[in-house]
């Protein structure tokens, strides 16, 4: 039998319809990316009596996309949320998926040996501690979405499902706005040890004078960039 | 039938805590309710106070400064915390109490916007102002700080006729969303003209009112080109009593006639038989010169007459405090009408009690540019219908009225304030999925 319960989220709800739904999977339908996903019925208003509330599973609030076109050659976009572990024990999200997307990826932001920021995947998932937050925002960690499969437009809704260590999943509602940061150039390259996807800062000048160049990492730069 | 005023917090989402709180808060605890980082109650709007002599509105003490100026010892009162409901059967911001500043947005629409456009692009107005009017950080907000303190913000949709067109929602447009008629005294000037689509913003901290702009002129750009804006101030908030009649730049004492409470909802709001405009309204803008270089030329005892109402205090000049009714039929010595013929507010009443509009106006005042005042009024009425209750008055006005002496309408346009909505839809939803 299938079931799912959706969390009101009390002290973080955010507003209707960019409430990021949770449900927890038994059985679960998801709804193709670009459709139009309804918030669950019991609306997010709706509190949830604490001693039902889920306690195994990250909650998540605040989620969005940045819409994207299908005309570039790597159509490929992020989504960012806010993430919220109300367990005793840490949790990770080891993998995430959508229909939108060809590949889904949990990224991280790193300095390199030249002192470019780079984007890579997490090493062994993003961990949330134990009545900890993160935050996936533009600049910082975020979940990528390559080879697009459709186009992301402001105004709908996405649904992503993340994957977590303890084998739970749960799916985020999340709604498609427009942005014009986030103009990294994704370079997608295969790194060697460890198989995962790279993207560098591309050619966006606003974009080299916030975080350094790629590929001309000057002292000046190198000097800037570290004094963060 | 009850309605749910747009300033009810029954359907108020539960607090929530903004990114940075949840960041500074560091941990959270599930199956814990409201949190108090960053999250105030919801306030009603500030109700209308019966002015009270400046000798009774103040608690502090008076010290001497240096300076020799007196100053209040008196805590400060914030209000950066307040905020008004945008969830309900109605929006805000219209008959909520005005605000200290108005900034009213218009735009044009894309030919090519389509049902599907009209949806996405209303779909991301609503969340963004539901997010802007509870202080917490839209989604792609990249200045949220800028919208901590929404000091009672308010953001009103409307659409012109065009956008329910371009959206293919011909069968929706209501018969009184047409032009107004052209008057002998407007001069019209293109700047100012008919849009697609209007949002109004409105709040007592104007750092709040613009972040509202930016985000959601950012947010609707794919669908959406910025047409005109209009600014707009009433006095400051708490320079005098809440509730105190504004005054226009021309010294009038301005609004006083004013419908309100249950009065002000049956003039504004439309009735069930408006079918899915229901709990939707008109808006009526008019953007008012005021000629204040040859209103410098008149008596005080003209301008009063011109008006019908003293300088002083707003009172018709039949009575002696401002909400005295007016007395149309007394006449002085001489027989002649104590309140003449041709004063504005002589000219404004209407015998049929259907007539009425609620007015929601804002000073402007953009300096001298041509060496002549560049000052005014952003006029804003709002009404269930136009053509019954705004046509004939402004008729009238268009006709004889003393003030069209001093005043020249140069921007003129109607649009349509769409239905509230509740948490999980969409301003319009009703009209637009309505097909």
């Amino acid at each position: 039998m299938s079931y799912h319960i959706s969390f009101a989220m009390p002290a973080h709800t955010r507003s209707a319809p960019q409430i990021a739904a949770v449900l927890l999977i038994g059985a679960l339908m998801i709804t193709g990316c670009g459709a139009q996903i309804n918030a669950p019925d019991a609306g997010p208003t709706t509190s949830l009596p604490a001693s039902t509330v889920d306690n195994t599973t990250l909650k998540v609030s605040g989620a969005w996309v940045k819409a994207m076109d299908l005309s570039s050659d790597h159509a490929m976009t992020a989504a960012f949320m806010e993430l919220t572990n109300p367990t005793e024990h840490d949790l990770t999200v080891t993998s995430a998926q959508c229909d939108c997307a060809s590949t889904v990826e949990i990224h991280e932001t790193v300095m390199d040996e030249s002192g470019s920021t780079v984007m890579q995947q997490i090493p062994g998932g993003l961990t949330v501690k134990a009545g900890e937050a993160r935050v996936l925002e533009p600049g910082k960690e975020h979940i990528m979405l390559m080879g697009l499969t459709k186009e992301v437009i402001a105004g709908d809704e996405v649904a992503i499902t993340l994957t977590l260590s303890n084998e739970n999943s749960l799916v985020v509602t999340a709604a498609v706005r427009d942005f014009d940061g986030a103009k990294e150039e994704y370079s997608h390259q295969e790194t060697t040890s460890t198989g995962s996807a790279q993207h560098t800062d591309g050619a966006d000048a606003q974009e080299h004078s916030r975080t350094g160049a790629v590929n001309s990492g000057t002292e000046a730069e190198h000097d800037s960039h570290s004094s963060h | 039938m009850t309605h749910t005023p747009p300033t009810d917090t029954s359907c108020e989402p539960a607090p929530k805590v903004s990114r940075r709180a949840l960041l500074r808060s560091g941990a959270l605890i599930a199956g814990t309710t409201a949190v108090g980082i960053g999250v105030g109650a919801v306030t009603q709007p500030r109700a209308p106070q019966k002015p009270h002599s400046p000798d009774h509105e103040f608690n502090g003490q008076l010290v001497e400064t240096q300076s020799g100026t007196t100053q209040s010892t008196r805590e400060p009162t914030l209000f950066g915390h307040e905020k008004v409901a945008f969830y309900g059967d109605r929006q805000s911001g219209v008959t909520t109490p005005a605000q200290a500043h108005l900034l009213l947005a218009c735009f044009t629409v894309a030919d090519d916007l389509g049902i599907e456009g009209a949806r996405r692009l209303l779909t991301v107005v609503s969340a963004d102002i539901a997010d802007l009017t509870a202080g917490t950080q839209a989604l792609a907000d990249t200045e949220p700080e800028l919208g901590d303190h929404p000091s009672n913000l308010t953001v009103t949709v409307g659409v012109g006729w065009n956008f329910l067109h371009k959206a293919h929602l011909d069968d929706h447009i209501p018969g009184w969303l047409k032009p107004l008629p052209q008057y002998r005294i407007d001069q019209l000037e293109d700047q100012w003209g008919q849009g697609d689509l209007v949002v109004q913003i409105c709040g007592d901290d104007e750092v709040a009112v613009a972040h509202a702009r930016r985000v959601i002129t950012r947010q609707i750009k794919r669908w959406a080109t910025p047409l005109w804006v209009q600014r707009g101030f009433k006095g400051a908030r708490n320079a005098q009593p809440d509730g105190t009649t504004m005054r226009n730049l021309m010294g009038q004492v301005d609004g006083t006639a004013n419908p309100s409470g249950q009065h002000a909802d049956s003039v504004v709001w439309c009735p069930q038989d408006q079918g899915v405009w229901e709990n939707g309204s008109s808006m009526v803008v008019r953007r008012i010169a005021m000629n204040l270089d040859t209103w410098d030329n008149v008596d005080r005892v003209a301008r009063e007459d011109s008006l019908g109402r003293t300088l002083e205090t707003g009172a018709p000049l039949t009575g002696t405090k401002e909400h005295d009714e007016p007395d149309f039929e007394a006449t002085n010595a001489l027989g002649f009408p104590v309140i003449p013929s041709y004063s504005h507010i002589r000219r404004a009443r209407s015998d049929n009690s259907k007539e009425v509009i609620l007015r929601r106006a804002y000073n402007y005042d953009d300096g001298p540019l041509t060496g002549d005042s560049q000052s005014g009024l952003v006029f804003i009425s709002f009404q269930a219908d136009v053509v019954a209750q705004y046509l004939p008055l402004q008729r009238r006005l268009d006709q004889l009225d003393a003030l069209n002496e001093w005043t020249t309408p140069i921007g003129s346009a109607v649009f349509a304030i769409l239905p509230g909505c509740q948490p999980g839809g969409y301003l319009g939803q009703g009209i637009v999925e309505s097909t």
